[in-house]
């Protein structure tokens, strides 16, 4: 039976075991026959379609019934069930909705019970509905409020005009950017408006015709490949005696790339803000041009050898900027200007120079000026400016004797600006020569620099025109004391000191012939300035102290009592005594002598804040301090003081963790200053005045978006 | 002398030079040293006037006598510029002149190149009073030495 039974079983291994390998060879012969499922697509990766474009997928290959159905990703927003399936080709009408702006992937999946496979990946490139590339636009806007709730003043103290006020500020702006085919067209704009009409941008220059509300600045930049033209607020020029940063409202034109570029500018002659003179070119009096031609003679390594060259032509009328006060002229200039720089790999080694010449002159155009009388003509100058520079790594980590690493490095600097050089463009110091020698380095933890610096005026040596010399000297040395006396245990009670000295001395070569000068009009005056300083970081303790001690020696005839000698001695404290909570303090006394009255004023100041800030959003700060200040010959005693008590809570509207929503902040403030002033309080007759005033402020300021 | 001739000479005198020394307008200071290069700003008291308020300002690079007026005016060949009314801040109060000398560079620079040609290198300032009460007006000088 036993014999029987294993007969039976091995029949039937015998029987299975090759149609369970037929099976599976047939298996595999199937899925050999059946090619991998790929994917091709009606739009090219590299081209640009519209959003409303339809477009198709088409299969390689019917899909097997394992592979089960297609799927559709764009970006990730699964599409699938707008796409209409005919065989093998699947079709996107994007009637119904358009395909995603911009550049994304077409992603192709099968899925079957049990997993998503992906088959393809294809890139598209959609164009906006208004047929651009990309197309974004970035508002941003901000309020603040500032006012006076309530004010009390008693004595002196003048009564604030209004007693009560709340001023309104708002500033916005608007960056826009859209390509196409290549061309990109971006512009930025910012606007600012005020309540109070005195608030106004333009208040200084158009009174109370000020808009309240005006055009900042703005630009409108159009890009193609390695070209630009740009309108609005831009800077031109880089020559340090031509044209420099020259900022102003105009058209900048450039092309070119890493190994070589040229700029053209034509801008107003001063800085424009509103709407009017929109372009910056209505006035071909008050326009500044320029045309700079840059070359990286070594591409690979930028700045290895650079050279440029800069035209210059403007012309101004005597008309100052919006905001500015100063004394302008009718001007007319023009120039060239040629500069290099170099370098080694490592900068080790860096010079550099430039060379410039121009041409200039005041032109008949300011009335104001000349009125209606005959004035001396200016003479047209022709004069020239240059300069040198060269820097020196003279050591760089070098071990001295095994025991300190040292850097040491070196600088030279000439410039050379003849007399009457001026361009309309850039600012600069004529008729001047000056040098200036530099040293910085260190020596283990000890920091070291010298520079000095020597410069004279009057190059031509006009007999009747004063020659002024200067000679500036300074010394400035740093070094933690721990670090120095190699001590770790206990280092945090060594402090980390400095040391400097300026020296500066002012004296003209002689009294100059032709003239109505004399000794006493010849200046001569030896100034020396010491600070040293020392600070401490121990725990949450910090601490400082600083000495200040200043001297004028007058060495001019006739003012040779004229001298003063002054000394300053102050510490501050600053400690967290929690996370949350800071307190500061600081005292300062210093005095000032004057040899020629025999006068000594001295003053005296102390002062405190504590600082607690109970959420991440609520800070209360507090200050209190007073001040003491008195002559020797006690002809006046001054003490003021001030305490103040703030509260400030930030609050977002809707903010999210991403950076989203809207942040802004709110303060009440609280301030209280008094003073009484003595006059004479040591003699017979004195008098003693009063004033005291407090405020209650508010402000607020919130960023919409 | 006698006593007779001391009066004619005094009356005489009087008549010529109908200056009243003790009435004239003072300015300080007296002179300034100021740029060759560039713009100059210098705060000028006048002091001393009676009935009498500021017309214009010239720069000049040589005084001649303002008679019949009184003190010295600027000499019509040499005249740089005269102060833009931008620039004129002024302010009367009380008998006294607080004024802001802000000399332009291109004024300097005729100086300048008035001293190049071998001319002294000090230019004036000269303002003229007016009087209120018909007297004669009056010219006073600031001298601007160019300095650096």
């Amino acid at each position: 039976m036993k014999s029987t039974r294993w007969t039976v079983i091995a029949l039937t291994v015998g029987v299975l075991l090759p149609a369970v390998a037929d099976s599976a060879r047939g298996q595999d012969s199937t899925t050999a026959r059946v090619p991998a499922l790929s994917v091709t697509s009606s739009f090219a990766p590299e081209r640009w379609i519209p959003a409303d474009s339809p477009i198709a997928l088409m299969l390689s290959r019917p899909l097997t019934s394992d592979e089960g159905r297609v799927a559709v990703l764009i970006g990730s927003t699964d599409v699938t069930s707008l796409f209409e399936r005919s065989g093998t080709v699947l079709r996107y009408g994007s009637r119904a909705l358009r395909l995603p702006s911009g550049e994304s992937e077409v992603v192709v999946y099968t899925v079957n019970s049990r997993r998503w496979t992906e088959v393809a990946r294809l890139a598209i490139k959609v164009l906006t509905p208004a047929g651009f590339s990309a197309a974004s636009a970035k508002p941003s806007a901000s309020i603040n409020n500032k006012g006076q709730l309530a004010e009390g003043h008693s004595g002196l103290q003048p009564s604030p005009d209004p007693a009560t006020y709340q001023d309104l500020g708002f500033s916005g702006g608007l960056q826009t950017t859209h390509e196409r085919d290549g061309w990109r067209f971006q512009t930025t704009s910012n606007y600012v408006g005020a309540s109070r009409r005195q608030e106004a941008l333009r208040y200084g220059d158009r009174h109370d015709r000020a808009p309240k509300i005006d055009l900042s600045d703005y630009v409108l930049q159009l890009e193609r490949g390695p070209a630009s033209l740009s309108l609005g607020h831009v800077s031109a020029g880089t020559n340090r005696h031509l044209i420099n940063s020259f900022a102003s409202r105009g058209v900048e034109a450039r092309v070119g790339g890493t190994r070589a570029s040229v700029t053209v500018s034509a801008l107003n002659g001063s800085s424009v803000v509103g709407w009017n003179n929109f372009t910056g070119l209505e006035n071909g009096d008050h326009r500044v041009q320029s045309g700079t031609l840059n070359l990286e003679l070594v591409p690979s390594r930028p700045g290895a050898i650079h050279l440029d060259a800069t035209l210059m032509n403007g012309s101004l009328l005597p008309q100052t900027s919006f905001t500015q006060g100063a004394v302008v002229d009718a001007e007319r200039s023009t120039g060239a200007g040629v500069q290099f720089s170099a370098a080694t790999p490592s900068q080790r080694l860096r010079v550099a120079g430039g060379l410039s010449k121009s041409r200039f002159n005041n032109p008949a155009k300011d009335h104001e000026l000349t009125g209606d009388t005959t004035v001396v003509p200016v003479r047209e100058e022709r004069r020239g400016a240059y300069y040198v520079e060269a820097n020196a790594g003279l050591l760089q980590n070098a071990s001295v004797g095994g025991l300190f690493s040292t850097s040491v490095n070196a600088v030279y600097r000439r410039e050379q600006v003849d007399p009457m050089y001026r361009t309309v463009a850039a600012q600069t110091q004529s008729d001047r020569v000056q040098d200036t020698y530099e040293i910085a380095g260190n020596v283990g933890v000890v920091n070291l620099q010298l520079s000095h610096n020597r410069y004279h005026d009057n190059l031509n040596d006009i007999a009747s025109i004063l020659k002024t010399l200067n000679r500036m000297s300074t010394v400035q040395v740093s070094a933690p004391l721990a670090g120095l006396l190699r001590i770790q245990r206990g280092a945090s009670f060594l402090p980390a000191v400095n040391y400097g000295l300026n020296r500066v001395h002012q004296f003209g070569a002689g009294i100059p012939l032709n003239s109505e000068f004399s000794a006493t009009h010849v200046p001569d005056q030896m100034n020396d300035l010491h600070n040293a300083a020392a600070a401490w970081q121990i725990g949450r303790w910090r601490l400082q102290y600083r000495y200040n001690q200043n001297i004028q020696d007058n060495r001019q005839a006739g003012r040779e009592r004229a001298d003063f000698f002054g000394v300053s001695n102050a510490i501050s404290v600053d400690v967290s005594v929690r996370s949350n909570f800071d307190v500061g303090y600081e005292g300062s006394s210093e005095h000032q002598t004057s040899r020629e009255t025999s006068q000594t004023n001295r003053t005296r100041h102390a002062g405190g804040t504590l600082t607690w800030r109970p959420t991440a959003l609520t800070t209360i700060t507090s200050l209190a301090s007073i001040n003491v200040t008195r002559d020797d010959p006690l002809t006046s005693d001054v003490t003021s003081t001030e305490q103040r008590l703030e509260l400030a809570q930030g609050f977002n509207l809707g903010r999210t963790p991403a950076g989203g929503g809207t942040r802004g902040q709110f303060f009440l403030r609280y301030g209280n200053t008094s003073g009484t002033n003595w006059a004479f309080p040591g003699g017979p007759v004195f008098s003693r005045t009063e004033r005291a005033g407090w405020t209650l402020t508010s402000g607020m300021s919130l960023r919409l978006y | 002398m006698s006593f007779r001739s001391i009066i004619l000479v005094s009356v005489v005198a009087r008549l010529v030079c109908p200056v009243d020394v003790s009435a004239q307008v003072r300015v300080n200071p007296t002179g300034v040293n100021v740029n060759t290069q560039g713009a100059t700003t210098v705060f000028l008291t006048y002091g001393g006037l009676r009935n009498q308020i500021p017309i214009e300002a010239f720069w000049c690079g040589a005084l001649i006598p303002a008679a019949p007026a009184r003190g010295s005016r600027c000499n019509p060949a040499t005249i740089f510029g005269q102060l833009p009314i931008r620039y004129n801040q002024s302010q009367l109060s009380s008998g006294v002149l607080s004024d802001v000398m802000s000399i332009p560079p291109s004024v300097s620079r005729r100086a300048y190149q008035d001293a190049e040609r071998g001319n002294t290198s000090s230019f004036y300032y000269v303002r003229r009073f007016v009087s209120t009460a018909g007297g004669p007006d009056e010219y006073v000088a600031v001298t601007c030495r160019l300095a650096e």
